[in-house]
């Protein structure tokens, strides 16, 4: 063997070891989710059974539900608020834009659970309830700079003369909006959507503070159910979790990458 | 049909136009020409609405503008870029305009077939715009604009993205649609040629300023300043001194020289001026066929050393210097052999008519 095909060779291996280390776990924990035995160790042969106590878990169903309502609740008005924040501060210059500019991004450098309790703080102050509600506002909150990144994104290479031949033809701001702006930075629009649902469907830290009684929400029932040890069930519950939010980040990726 | 009144645009402590006052007539084909930065742009986005002006005033037909948005205006803008929007095929892109201000639907139909055959394009309106060649793009700019029927065309530097050959028979074709359809077109570029083309009136902006507005011939044959002497065509600038002045001529000092040149302005005895001539309007003779000195003391010609001919196609290039060290250029027709060679000494001899006295900044 000579120097090269040795050094592809320790290449090929060494990649191997980072995506065993990167996928392993998650391998074994779909795997198990799919084992014939209430023990996680030994394999014992396949079974759906877990799925099947899943989805006939009242309190699971429930959870899945809060989620699902949070996830979109908080992508669409994430979006919007996102959107509108990316477009105005690509098309208007003003005193103050950088600082506020930054501001934006504020949400995602600091620790989530700082977030969470200013959040909880916030809520407590304004004597909100802890609920489906205050779920939904903080999700909406930790999902707009991502929103705001990722269409911003897309703006960079958005030529602005677009926007003036279109009011030079005779469209209002809105309709130059609607009929030139938007179908232009939809892939955009779309893919923070998706990077927003995907954030919030797995949220744990800030959901853990401000959700109220009867309004918990997957990952949380999952955190909860932990605590009494890991069952197969929590595999299969997890395994759910992922497979939902690779899809949507697979769609969101395919997106990018054709709108490229 | 349009006029600037006294228009000045600042951006933070950069004066990009400087009290503009422009007057723009009922279908002319009017040229705003200068370099990168000298406010032409500005001024066409100005018009448009696209800028607003630091003060001044401009109006259409002696209502105001500027309270008007852009999609307010009666005037159409075709960029430089063509702007064409890249989600909708060519015909949605001419049908743009029509279809905001709600014109009927057959009617549309029409107007944009008409619109896509007057710019040659009829086969192409189920395309993308990115399926078209940069001058097909260009065409369905220029029929998205017209389309809408505006008062008022501006064009951005329409022609900069094209290649030469392009570019030469659009600027044709822009110049017969402009005198078909009748439409005011207010047109930007830094081409000169171009310019002097396709123009009824030239405006040179310099720096914010607008230095001389006029016909192509006004600006060629009897530029005002030195910007625009040098920057249209080529011209040679020379410093020279006002001898005696009488009314409606005036005596200029250039070293051995003492030209008689017409003048409209008052110049003083003794004041120091700047001369243009074309490389054109000067021709070399032999140096001993010289009789110096008419009678009065007037002189065109001057005594000057060979440094180099090049040839230039249908012309050759000649440098010559003068005595005072400068370099003079002169250009004749390809053929008209002159009988000198490098370093020979020659008479330059100037034709008076052309001789202009700039106006001072």
């Amino acid at each position: 063997m000579d120097r090269r095909a040795m050094g592809t060779y320790v290449g090929a291996v060494y990649a191997a070891l980072v995506y065993a280390f990167l996928y392993l776990p998650i391998g074994v924990l779909v795997a198990l989710s799919f084992n014939n035995s209430r023990l996680n160790a030994v394999w014992q042969g396949f079974t759906l059974d877990w799925y099947r106590v899943l989805w006939h878990d009242r309190l699971i169903l429930e959870a899945a539900k809060n989620t699902l309502i949070i996830g979109f609740t908080a992508t669409i008005a994430a979006t919007m608020v996102g959107t509108l924040a990316a477009v105005g501060m690509y098309r208007y210059h003003f005193r103050g834009k950088s600082v506020l500019d930054s501001m934006l991004y504020i949400p995602i450098v600091i620790p989530e659970i700082v977030l969470g309790i200013a959040l909880l703080a916030f809520f407590a102050l304004g004597k909100v309830p802890l609920g489906l509600w205050t779920l939904i506002l903080a999700h909406i909150t930790f999902c707009i700079p991502f929103v705001v990144i990722v269409v911003r994104a897309r703006l960079a290479g958005f030529d602005q003369h677009l926007e003036e031949a279109a009011m030079d033809l005779g469209a209002s701001p809105w309709q130059t909006f609607v009929k030139v702006t938007l179908p232009l930075i939809m892939p955009g629009v779309v893919a923070g959507a998706l990077l927003a649902f995907t954030l919030s469907i797995d949220d744990v830290i800030i959901s853990f503070f401000v959700a109220g009684p009867g309004s918990t929400t997957l990952p949380l029932k999952i955190y909860a159910m932990v605590k009494q040890g890991v069952t197969p069930t929590i595999n299969a519950l997890s395994s759910i979790l992922l497979l939902v939010t690779l899809l949507v980040t697979v769609t969101a990726e395919a997106i990018r990458a054709r709108a490229h | 049909m349009i006029e600037l009144l006294n228009v000045q645009k600042e951006f933070g402590s950069f004066t990009a136009v400087k009290n503009l006052d422009l007057n723009i007539k009922q279908g002319e084909f009017l040229t705003l020409l200068g370099p990168s930065g000298c406010g032409k742009t500005t001024t066409l986005r100005m018009i448009a609405g696209f800028e607003t002006p630091t003060s001044g005033e401009i109006l259409m037909d002696g209502v105001s503008l500027l309270a008007k948005q852009p999609y307010e205006r009666n005037l159409n803008t075709v960029f430089q870029s063509y702007a064409l929007f890249p989600h909708m095929t060519v015909w949605d892109n001419v049908a743009f305009g029509l279809r905001m201000h709600r014109v009927p639907r057959n009617e549309i139909a029409q107007r944009v077939k008409a619109a896509l055959e007057m710019v040659q394009l009829p086969e192409f309106g189920d395309r993308l715009p990115r399926q078209l060649s940069g001058g097909q793009q260009q065409r369905v700019a220029i029929a998205r604009a017209v389309v809408n029927r505006p008062r008022v065309l501006l064009l951005d530097e329409p022609l900069g993205a094209l290649d030469l050959k392009m570019r030469k028979q659009m600027q044709l074709e822009l110049k017969h649609l402009q005198r078909h359809l009748g439409i005011t077109f207010v047109y930007v570029t830094h081409d000169q040629e171009e310019a002097l083309i396709m123009s009824d009136r030239i405006g040179v902006m310099h720096a914010g300023v607008l230095e001389q507005i006029g016909t192509p011939d006004e600006i060629y044959e009897r530029p005002a300043t030195a910007f625009v002497a040098d920057f249209i065509g080529e011209t040679n600038l020379l410093p020279a001194t006002v001898g005696q002045a009488n009314g409606s001529s005036v005596l200029l000092e250039m070293g051995d020289l003492r030209l008689r040149v017409p003048t409209a302005g008052n110049l003083a005895s003794g004041q120091h001026v700047t001369v243009a001539i074309r490389p054109e309007h000067l021709t070399l003779g032999p140096a001993n066929g010289l009789t110096r000195s008419s009678p009065n003391g007037e002189d065109d010609q001057l005594e000057v050393t060979l440094i180099e001919r090049i040839y230039a196609g249908p012309v050759v290039k000649t440098v010559v210097r003068l005595q005072t060290g400068k370099d003079v250029l002169i250009t004749d027709s390809t053929g008209r052999d002159i009988p000198f060679k490098e370093g020979d000494r020659a008479m330059l001899k100037f034709a008076v008519g052309k001789v202009v006295i700039l106006r001072e900044r």
